[in-house]
């Protein structure tokens, strides 16, 4: 009995594999990944290296040293490319700390989302949480731009989604692992979009994946990003503004509390029908209408009627744009066809983005303003 | 000097009479002789002389016909012995041997130097009894009958060691301990086969079934409430004449992390603590080798902002991070070890001093990383909160061996250590209890007084 003991914990300890144990000042820890098309052709890949010792430290110290050093390569292949890093830094790079993963559209337009992915699926050392981003600008530029508050580039990215829920035209984060989920389902799918703007990095739409290539399609703006998560039903607040020209006694601000969209869809001779309900609970965030009489009936009604057709028009661009513009399903609205007909859907899939770009969507949106806040001045 | 009839006494006296610290008085009453053997040393001579001598020289001699003239004796205890050995250990022991016509008789003169009862000083508590034993086995018995009144208390004696013998006593109640255990704590005392016993440690030694392992497989304390509790919930206690550790058996990890404070303040703050002590033997003895791993093998598992400033602070760090928690390591112990054997008013001084000075020094020689002074030093505080003195050292042996594992295959070999440790300690048995009872086995029951103290029962019994 004791015998078998000791070599059952024998085996254990010889059945670790290849393991080995490596300092983490010895280590250089990658905090994002930018990829790009090279002059040459092929992919350029940027690694944003964090350089410890240039952190600065609590107790004052310089602080106009940059934490970071980005090492930019070109290959055919990924791997190829983070082995040749070794050309330039002696640290082995280390993956498991990546905050971003960042392509840019000119890539995209040229390679496989599919492919460009492989290594972040395969590779042990990638988690799949990492959000991907996209952007018109060069890469190294982006991972260039030391931003204020955040010591990386790579970090501020990641962190631009973080004011998501009270503001619904940023993107909620995209991982690479929902990217990969996507890719597998043969769907297309939004990617965040980023751009440069004097020096600092902002949030800016979404750029398009088609699901018949995966390459980079087009941009939704960032202004339409609003109805793209009505319709996904991804929202968790945000605010509609209505100007001085759009309500009487203006501007006005309603606080969006939360949403929920809910999908209705009829096939009627062989024509998809659907129909977006969307309920939405608001709060009066700000009126600068002080001299309205709120003892006049209605007043409220008026406000809600205004903010259903902006909700209803901020969608059915969108859809537009999806169904004459791109002509693909980026709103993932194959969910709710797969759901609700799923006969329809089996027969249909094949050629999806076709019928989605007949399909009639109809949108029918309401407004309930539930607070009013502390005071009114009158 | 006059033969007596037998050649036994003859012998003791004549080994007695080599030995000129050993008085020995003839008394002729009745014109026979009367012996009266002691060692002055140990005796108390005024009550030998007032209560023994005096009286037989002044003895009316009608009145002692009858009876034996040492029976008439104002003496309280009188004892008729047998063997010449045994009056020999009772000389030792610091009675007074007298023989009359060939009847050998001891009486309790004893007087041997003792200390004061003062607190323990390794044992410290808040509130509840201060008294500590100390090295006389009488004085310590009665110490305990003072905390624990009641007639169940049963003590058996025995005397081990042959070149030099010491006296032991085995004490217990008889209507709460096991009688199998009672029988099983004996029968080791009886098998006990050294030449001399120093001390209840090495009694604690010589009882124990597994020499090779790193925990107590008794208990040990200096206070006489611990050992009445004990004695209460059916365990055996040892004395030890001239020493002031009494063994408790059987110990359990569980006991073994109670301190008597937890009794004596109110149920949730008590339970708190408890579960804090807990909490703080579990981080002694794997946060440095949970340190080591992360930092050298699964450098993945830090968040983020704390890998950068751990990388930073390691920068220009000469050795290897297992090499340096080795050296802190090392040198929290030689520090901890000079603080012991250092006379009392300079100990913790030179300990604290070293500790701050050396910490601080080494970190800005760049010899080790904040971070790493920080975890030793933790996890050494930690360590403190044991109740138990043996059990802390186990855990600070343990420790080393965590950390090895770690620093040799990451969290796996922590991992892997854990499950060896564990594989012990529910194979290991305090004379036939498990030691972690009652968790493995699962004793549900007596989850009552483990890491949560519930509250006393009011209508009597230990605790609902």
């Amino acid at each position: 009995m004791r015998n078998k003991v000791m070599i059952a914990v024998l085996i254990l300890f010889l059945l670790t594999g290849c393991w080995d144990s490596r300092e983490i000042e010895d280590i250089g820890i990658i905090m994002g990944i930018g990829l790009e098309k090279s002059e040459e052709g092929n992919v350029e890949m940027v690694n944003q290296y964090v350089v410890p010792s240039q952190i600065p430290s609590a107790h004052g110290g310089d602080s106009n040293k940059i934490p970071f050093q980005n090492i930019s390569l070109s290959g055919d292949t990924l791997f190829q490319i983070i082995r040749n890093n070794s050309f330039e830094s002696n640290r082995p790079p280390n993956y498991t700390h990546l905050k971003t993963i960042l392509f840019s559209s000119s890539l995209l337009k040229s390679e496989r989302a599919d492919e460009l992915i492989d290594l972040f699926m395969r590779d042990h050392e990638f988690r799949r949480t990492t959000p991907v981003f996209i952007t018109e600008e060069s890469v190294n530029d982006v991972f260039s731009t030391q931003p204020t508050k955040e010591l990386f580039p790579a970090i501020q990215i990641k962190a631009l989604s973080e004011n998501a829920g009270r503001n619904f035209f940023i993107p909620e984060n995209l991982s690479i692992g929902d990217m990969s989920k996507y890719i597998s389902e043969n769907k297309s799918f939004l990617l965040p979009g980023l751009k440069l703007e004097e020096g600092k990095i902002l949030s800016d739409g979404a750029g398009i994946i088609s699901s018949d290539t995966f390459q980079f399609l087009g941009w939704v703006d960032k202004s339409k990003m609003g109805g793209v998560r009505f319709i996904l039903n991804d929202i968790k607040g945000g605010y509609i503004n209505f100007s001085k020209e759009e309500i009487s006694d203006g501007p006005l601000v309603l606080e969006l509390k939360g949403s929920n969209t809910t999908y209705e869809v009829n096939v009627e001779d062989g024509k998809v029908i659907m129909h977006l309900r969307i309920e939405a609970t608001t709060s009066l965030g700000e009126d600068w209408g002080n001299y309205r009489t709120h003892f006049r009936e209605g007043w409220k009604e008026e406000i809600e009627e205004a903010s259903n057709s902006r909700i209803e028009k901020s969608i059915l661009e969108v859809i537009k744009l999806a169904q004459e513009e791109y002509k693909t399903d980026f709103l993932n609205l194959s969910n709710w066809i797969r759901i609700y007909q799923p006969d329809f859907w089996s027969q249909n899939k094949k050629n999806w983005n076709q019928v989605f770009a007949e399909m009639e969507v109809t949108v029918e949106a309401k407004t309930t303003i539930t607070d009013f806040g502390t005071q009114n001045l009158k | 000097m006059k033969n007596t009839n037998s050649p036994i006494v003859d012998d003791l006296v004549r080994m007695i009479e080599g030995n000129d610290k050993v008085t020995v008085k003839t008394l002729m009453v009745q014109h026979s002789p009367i012996y009266v053997i002691y060692i002055a040393s140990i005796c108390n001579v005024n009550k030998i002389q007032e209560f023994i001598v005096k009286p037989l020289l002044d003895l009316n001699l009608e009145k002692s016909k009858e009876t034996p003239v040492i029976q008439q004796l104002p003496l309280d205890h009188v004892v008729k012995v047998g063997q010449s050995d045994q009056m020999m250990r009772n000389i030792l022991n610091g009675f007074t041997l007298l023989i009359e016509n060939g009847n050998f008789y001891v009486v309790n003169t004893t007087k041997f130097s003792i200390r004061q009862v003062q607190e323990p000083v390794t044992e410290v508590t808040l509130r509840g009894a201060r008294d500590g034993f100390i090295e006389s086995m009488e004085q310590n018995i009665s110490m305990l009958r003072m905390h624990l009144r009641t007639n169940d208390l049963t003590f058996q004696e025995f005397t081990i060691g042959q070149k030099a013998f010491t006296n032991v006593s085995v004490a217990y109640l008889k209507n709460e301990a096991n009688p199998e255990l009672v029988q099983e704590v004996i029968k080791r005392v009886e098998n006990i086969q050294s030449d001399y016993i120093s001390d209840g440690g090495v009694v604690e030694q010589l009882i124990e079934n597994n020499p090779h392992s790193l925990f107590p497989e008794v208990h040990e304390t200096e206070r006489p409430t611990k050992v009445s509790n004990s004695l209460v919930e059916g365990r055996v206690a040892i004395f030890v004449d001239g020493s002031p550790s009494v063994i408790i058996a059987p110990a359990t990890l569980n006991a073994l992390f109670h301190s008597t404070d937890d009794y004596n303040f109110k149920w949730i703050p008590a339970s708190m603590i408890r579960i804090l002590r807990y909490f703080a033997a579990f981080i002694s003895v794997i946060l440095p080798a949970v340190y080591i791993s992360l930092i050298s093998f699964h450098h993945g598992l830090i968040p983020t902002d704390l890998a950068m400033s751990i990388s930073k602070t390691r920068e220009g760090v000469p050795i290897p991070s297992f090499m340096e928690a080795l050296l802190m390591e090392l040198t929290i112990e030689v520090l901890r070890e000079a603080g012991v054997r250092l006379p009392k008013p300079i100990g913790p001084a030179v300990s604290i001093v070293g500790a701050i000075v050396l910490g601080e020094a080494a970190v800005t020689a760049g010899i080790v990383s904040p971070l790493m002074v920080i975890v030793v030093a933790f996890s050494a505080i930690c360590s403190f909160t044991v109740a138990d003195y043996a059990l802390s050292l186990a855990l600070r042996t343990l420790r080393f061996f965590l950390l090895l594992s770690a620093a040799v295959l990451g969290i796996y070999g922590l991992i892997l250590a854990v499950f060896l440790l564990s594989i012990h300690l529910t194979r290991f048995r305090s004379f036939n209890i498990p030691y972690l009872e009652p968790y493995a086995p699962y004793y549900h029951k007596r989850w009552k007084d483990s890491l949560i103290r519930f509250k006393f029962k009011k209508r009597g019994g230990q605790s609902e």
